[in-house]
């Protein structure tokens, strides 16, 4: 009856347009106030010390290093090496937007900076070289998703701290699939142009002087992911430091390459306090509305409701992943992890199925939903740079799912995969 | 009256973005200072960890006040642009006045906790101060400062269909 309260009151209030954080909010105020003998400052008691976390300031500090980078013309120098290493394969700049997108994952926590930084790159160098509007966009949108499933990871951050789990092994646990997408996506795109699906221009063929020289320049920038990546495989630095080093890595390069002014680093911060603020806000609103979902033993009874139907893994993962699939075609991204959760993880632990391994499920599963209409947050910011409608992405988009869709099915399905990375380099156990 | 009041809000969002940006700024240096501190000094400082978590904290709710300010807070559009113009202002108007009922709980529940939250102590900071400066003191200040910002938005809603209300919807912003 409380929950029915509690999801009936959330749901209505967001489709009546009220922005998701005060849906959540609202909803968890007033089902306190009715259901609940307990007063109702538990509300604010739970909402600031739910941000007292360490692992959580790496949210604002990933968001910055991206702001950084993406002002410092890091996107252009990492496209001109990706167009020098792949620009020749059949299919051309679509395969130069993936790999580039794969090497941005790597200093970016979240697919928004992506799609909006070297998304208007990737999607303006591909219609001067005579693709279609819509099928650059396509390939844009379906690759910026890669950017949080490589380390590093804002809704990876997120999930560990809802979880327990440890960042640094989400992080690392991410590189496999990241990677696995992208080849999925490259796959895709050379059957499609093979095929004559899609219309690509001849390529230019390899230059190895290019290749040196855009690798040059590029170095510097490539530097950044590169010693991330090694700070997180060796463990000599929290994800949280990591971010600051980041940041203060980006600004420097920036500021010795003179691509970056004082301006340019208040303006960052500024659009960095907004993103976060909004974005961080929605998960203090979350904690209470996470807290009655929690004392409701409903996740229980859900789990067990569930082991009762079947007590395979598999089959209840596929449920799972079909179940967010469909709620990812309406629901914000973050409202749907902050609330699967809680509400999942009883199951997910009954089943004996690993934190990380699970949570990596849910990033796949909920950033395929960014790209899903007609709420899909990707498709929105690439339709506005390509100025095509959304019809027109949602369609061109189409064929990637079935990428997308491998990638989730091989990161559900085999444990080994996405664990490996984790067990080889990070804690036993 | 309602551009007199619009001006009292851009100088408070003004503020408000300042203390922001010295918020972040101040985590970063706080956060590679702890980094520095354990490889050279060879021993963390724990006060600096513990200070870039209040800023942190205190960075989130101003940073959501001043997303409410510039309309960045995420919703998602249904129905509401498909409606004729004065039903889509009345249904928005509606939507505020939800908000703001929101937001005058968080002040009055905020104001409660903070006396109990004022009696224990942060940790390991240098000075001792009320643990409520950090957890419950800016939640109340950003929710009034949003309360007043939603106010204007009210009103704007129901001045309109003469005059178009700031955008409130941009879903740009998520994970």
């Amino acid at each position: 009856m409380t929950l029915l309260l509690l999801f009936g009151l959330f749901a209505v209030l967001v489709a009546i347009e009220v922005p998701v954080a005060f849906a959540m909010g609202l909803s968890a105020i007033a089902t306190i106030a009715l259901t609940q003998p307990i007063p109702l400052s538990i509300v604010v008691q739970r909402m600031g010390t739910g941000l007292d976390s360490f692992v959580l300031i790496a949210i604002p500090l990933f968001v910055l290093a991206g702001h950084l980078l993406n002002r410092a013309g890091i996107a252009d120098r990492i496209f001109a090496f990706a167009t020098a290493l792949v620009g020749h394969v059949r299919g051309g700049l679509a395969h130069v937007n993936v790999l580039a997108s794969m090497i941005f994952a790597g200093m970016s926590g979240v697919a928004q900076a992506d799609a909006a930084g070297l998304g208007v790159v990737e999607v303006n160098a591909m219609r001067k070289e005579g693709f279609d509007p819509a099928f650059a966009a396509a390939v844009s949108a379906a690759s910026a998703i890669i950017g949080p499933i490589i380390p590093p990871s804002v809704i990876m951050v997120v999930y560990a701290v809802m979880v327990q789990a440890s960042v640094a092994d989400m992080f690392l646990a991410g590189f496999l699939p990241g990677i696995l997408m992208g080849v999925a996506l490259m796959a895709m795109i050379y059957w499609m142009v093979r095929t004559g699906r899609v219309k690509a221009p001849p390529t230019e063929p390899m230059s190895f002087p290019r290749l040196g020289k855009s690798f040059v320049r590029a170095l510097p920038a490539l530097a950044a992911p590169i010693l991330l990546t090694l700070g997180l495989l060796l463990g000599v630095a929290t994800p949280t430091e990591l971010g600051a080093l980041t940041v203060v890595y980006a600004a420097g390069l920036g500021f010795l390459q003179r691509e970056l002014t004082i301006r340019d680093v208040v303006g960052a911060a500024r659009e960095t306090l907004v993103t976060c603020g909004v974005l961080v806000f929605i998960i203090a609103c979350a904690v209470p509305f996470g807290w009655i979902v929690a004392t409701s033993q409903a996740p229980m009874k859900l789990a067990a409701f569930m082991m009762s139907l079947s007590d395979n893994k598999f089959v209840i993962l596929a449920i799972i992943n079909v179940a967010l699939l469909i709620i990812g075609c309406f629901m914000e991204t973050t409202a749907i992890l902050l609330i699967a959760t809680p509400t999942l993880f009883p199951l997910v632990v009954a089943l004996g199925i690993d934190p990380v391994h699970f949570g990596i499920i849910l990033v796949v599963n909920l950033l395929i939903g960014t790209l899903t209409p007609p709420f899909g947050v990707i498709l929105f910011i690439m339709m506005d740079i390509a100025k095509i409608s959304l019809a027109q992405i949602s369609r061109a988009v189409l064929p990637f799912y079935i990428p997308l869709l491998f990638t989730l099915l091989v990161v559900t399905y085999w444990a080994d995969f996405v664990l490996y990375v984790p067990r080889f380099f990070g804690k036993p156990g | 009256m309602l551009a007199h009041y619009k001006r009292l809000l851009d100088r408070i969002g003004a503020v408000e973005q300042a203390f922001g940006i010295g918020l972040i700024l101040l985590i970063v240096a706080a956060i590679t200072v702890q980094v520095f501190t354990r490889y050279v000094l060879g021993r963390p400082i724990a006060w600096v960890e513990e200070s870039a978590t209040y800023a942190f904290i205190w960075m989130v709710f101003v940073g959501a006040s001043l997303g409410l300010k510039r309309g960045q807070h995420i919703l998602i559009a249904t129905f509401g642009s498909h409606l004729p113009p004065r039903v889509a202002a009345g249904l928005r108007t509606l939507v505020w006045v939800l908000v703001l009922l929101t937001l005058v709980v968080l002040v009055v529940q905020g104001v409660k906790v903070m006396e109990v939250e004022g009696r224990s102590r942060t940790i390991s900071l240098p000075v001792e101060l009320p643990r409520s400066w950090f957890y419950s003191l800016p939640l109340t200040v950003s929710a009034v400062s949003m309360a007043f910002t939603t106010i204007y938005l009210i009103a704007c809603e129901l001045t309109t269909t003469v005059r178009r209300p700031k955008q409130s919807v941009s879903p740009i912003v998520s994970v």
